[in-house]
């Protein structure tokens, strides 16, 4: 799944609701930050819990085309690359 | 430039990160995904930058942060380290060096850095930055805050309302705010006020965050970030440099449980921990067990904070006060005097009668005992291990082995083992001329060794132990060996040994004689003839011995053996005339009484005495240094027989006093030059006694 460029309260609606179907329809959720430059917290905070509940279903979660700058943000938001 | 003293704590902590940093780009080379080194790297040159920038060299400061910045990107995994890094960063080490340490080459110093800038830039993929965007360094780095100032830390607590994103705010970017005043050690997310995926409302915020923080920045100025969220939120900054308090690059100075490090990594938060807790009670299995059974973390991440935890403890035992060794010679040779000063009161409890000699020999006795253990006690301060030694040569034999088109690894076995200070000091260049022998008259060249049959690279081993009291050093190299016969040959040109000698030790212990070599040419590493024998007297210098092993096609092993300690022996007292002399309880092996019968003058050889079917050149200290004494006669004095280099000798004497202790002090060469003399010691009626050195002793008497 593509995630949008900058990631704001203003898109994270969409966000929210396309990760959920991939969480519900498939067993690899692999989250595409290639073309990614910002998320904000409220992306962050879907991607914590989100990560949590692919777990508890047994799935796995996956973030590729990460930059090193994205990662810092991820870093700090929480987040830890697989 | 900042002052003395700083600059004096500056360039010895440089030295050392450069050491490291030498070593660990060298082991990169070899490993270049190494994820651990890489870091290391990265943070060995942020420390080299933010300390230089503190110190006032600016240069430095400037030149480090692009290798961090280069190193950011390999850390990152955006540039692959490769052949073309590695030289980059070992020419890097060398400029810094050179800048820090040795400035003879300040001409072209300029010219090379903006060579070594460009070259970073280059595999960067970026153009350099302008002097101006770099000339904040001292604000970074909080020079402006007082020269000196130490880091401080601070824990936040920020918990953010549920409609803060409502207002515009972003607690992220305030978070992120914050690691502009310095470096976000530790950012941990309250995952508990996260709510089920499927029950969230991505509108609404969750987020809370506890961070650890190192600023040179005060408290106000991190309350001002979070200026506009102060009031409606709940912020907590709190002070906590001592808990926190760095040393080094050692982390930081409180052990870790695997929670805390699971909690730091962000896999669990403290709700968390204390629940697992419980449970790992109950349970009575291992923490990590249960993360990775509730599905919390997996094995990977277990081991990863596993062997952060072992890391840290390891790091925190070697955690060491830096002090002046010259304070630590000052306490040894204090201590020499109390020693000296007991046997004085020994000698003084002779005297007494009956009574008063029983206390005060009994008062000594317990003094004795301490003082014994206050000497054992310094001297293993004195005691350092040989593993940083060993990895200096990692560089040199990387370098060299490119020079001559070699392949060659350095391995490096029993870093651990210690040796007396002044041993490692000294130790260095001995071992460097064995290191470079073996690349260069060693070592084949690639093509050389696969035709043999051997690994295209050929492997120098460093290997240290302790034996039977003494350390050993063993330099070992897979090579070609040394030619026997080619040795001999030599040898025999020069006039060393005759033309029938077949003893394969006295044909080898030829590559010691000055001057010899049996390499015609003259290269820039080796074949001047000069080394071995350097080796060999700098180890005899050092009370030591060194022995050749080798096998044509096979290799060589040189093995280096040592005293412990160079500070004090134990020592056999003896008496010739009026004088005492001592002899390192070490080298002697018995004391024995000759028979009439069996002391020999032969031709060639001067006086020998027979000793267990084989007769042993006698030494008569008296006519050796001048001492006037009353037994002439070897059948009436006492024979110390010693050995040296698997050469045994008889040492005549009046008499036997005894062994003790003995505090080594250097005499100066205006006093004596001879090789027999190593030192004198100081008795404790005041008296100097003269300490016999049994190498050079034996090297006199083959000279005679």
């Amino acid at each position: 799944m593509k995630v949008a460029k900058e990631m704001s309260v203003k898109n994270v609606n969409n966000f929210y609701f396309s990760l959920r179907e991939e969480v519900e329809s498939s067993n690899h959720v692999v989250l595409d930050f290639s073309d990614t430059v910002r998320i904000d917290s409220s992306t962050a905070q879907i991607i914590i819990s989100a990560s949590k509940k692919v777990m508890e279903l047994g799935k796995s979660i996956r973030f590729i085309g990460v930059s090193s700058e994205l990662e810092k943000l991820l870093k700090l938001a929480g987040i830890k690359l697989q | 430039m900042g002052d003395t003293g700083l600059t004096e704590v500056f360039l010895n902590e440089s030295k050392e990160i450069i050491g490291n940093l030498e070593n660990d780009i060298i082991t990169l080379e070899e490993n270049r995904d190494n994820q651990e080194i890489i870091n290391r790297i990265f943070r060995y040159f942020h420390t080299l930058k933010g300390s230089s920038g503190i110190a006032g060299f600016n240069l430095i400061y400037e030149f480090t942060h692009n290798l961090e910045s280069l190193f950011d990107k390999v850390r990152s995994g955006d540039i692959k380290v490769s052949k073309d890094i590695i030289d980059i960063l070992l020419d890097s080490i060398d400029w810094i060096k050179g800048e820090l340490f040795d400035r003879s080459d300040i001409d072209c110093s300029a010219e090379i850095k903006i060579d070594l800038s460009k070259r970073i830039y280059e595999c960067m993929g970026s153009i350099p930055e302008s002097e101006e965007e770099n000339g904040d360094f001292l604000s970074e780095v909080g020079a402006y805050s007082g020269v000196g100032e130490i880091e401080r830390y601070f824990k936040i607590n920020a918990i953010f309302k549920e409609n803060i994103f409502s207002n515009g705010i972003d607690p992220l970017m305030i978070i992120e705010d914050l690691g502009g005043f310095g470096e976000v050690l530790i950012s941990n997310i309250d995952q508990k006020r996260i709510p089920d995926f499927y029950k969230m409302d991505p509108e609404k915020n969750y987020m809370s965050w506890e961070i650890i923080i190192k600023t040179f920045h005060d408290e106000m100025k991190l309350r001002d970030v979070f200026l506009f969220v102060m009031d409606d939120n709940k912020i907590e900054i709190e002070n906590v440099t001592e808990q926190y308090a760095e040393v080094k690059d050692y982390g930081y100075l409180t052990e870790k449980k695997l929670g805390e490090i699971l909690v730091e990594h962000g896999l669990i938060n403290d709700t968390d921990l204390e629940e697992i807790v419980k449970e790992q009670e109950t349970l009575k299995i291992k923490l990590g067990d249960i993360v990775v059974q509730k599905g919390i973390a997996s094995t990977k991440q277990v081991d990863e904070a596993l062997q952060e935890q072992f890391n840290i403890k390891k790091k925190l035992e070697n955690s060491t006060v830096r002090v002046d060794s010259v304070k630590l010679d000052n306490l040894m040779n204090l201590l020499g005097e109390i020693v000296i000063g007991q046997a004085s009161l020994h000698r003084v409890s002779e005297d007494l009668d009956e009574a008063e000699s029983f206390s005060l020999k009994n008062a000594l006795y317990g003094l004795d005992r301490v003082t014994r253990e206050f000497q054992e006690q310094i001297m293993s301060i004195r005691m350092v291990p040989i593993g940083p030694t060993f990895e200096q040569f990692k560089r040199f034999v990387r370098d060299t082995a490119h020079t001559l088109g070699k392949e060659i690894k350095l391995k490096v076995e029993g870093g651990d083992t210690e040796l007396d200070k002044t041993v490692i000091e000294k130790i260095g260049d001995p071992l460097k001329h064995m290191i470079r022998n073996a690349i260069g008259h060693g070592i084949e060249i690639s093509s050389e060794r696969k035709a043999k049959g051997k690994s295209s690279a050929g492997t120098i081993t460093l290997k240290a132990y302790h034996q039977e009291g003494n350390v050993f050093i063993d330099v070992i190299d897979d090579g070609e060996g040394i030619s026997l016969s080619g040795v001999k040959k030599k040898g025999v040109a020069l006039g060393l040994i005759p033309v029938d000698e077949n003893s394969k030790e006295k044909i080898i212990s030829l590559i010691f004689n000055p001057g010899f070599s049996t390499t015609d040419e003259v290269g820039s590493l080796s074949g001047r003839g000069v080394g071995m024998d350097v080796v060999k007297t700098n180890i005899e210098e050092l009370r030591g011995s060194v022995e050749v092993k080798s096998k044509e096609g096979e290799g060589t092993l040189i093995r280096i053996k040592m005293p412990l300690t160079l500070a004090i022996i134990e020592g056999m007292l003896v008496k010739v005339g009026s004088s005492i002399l001592i002899i390192p309880l070490l080298s002697v092996i018995e004391t024995i009484q000759v028979k009439k019968n069996d002391y020999r003058t032969v031709e060639g050889r001067g006086e020998v005495i027979l000793v267990r079917g084989e007769y042993i050149s006698l030494v008569r200290l008296n006519v050796l240094f001048g001492l006037e004494t009353e037994i002439t006669n070897p059948w009436e004095a006492l024979i110390v027989i010693v050995e040296s280099d698997g050469e045994r000798i008889g040492i005549m004497i009046d008499d036997l006093i005894g062994q003790q202790q003995i505090v080594i002090k250097s005499i100066d060469n205006s006093i004596t030059t001879s090789r027999s003399i190593s030192g004198a010691t100081i008795l404790g009626d005041g008296r100097v006694a003269l300490i016999i050195d049994i190498h050079g002793l034996v090297e006199e008497i083959k000279n005679y």
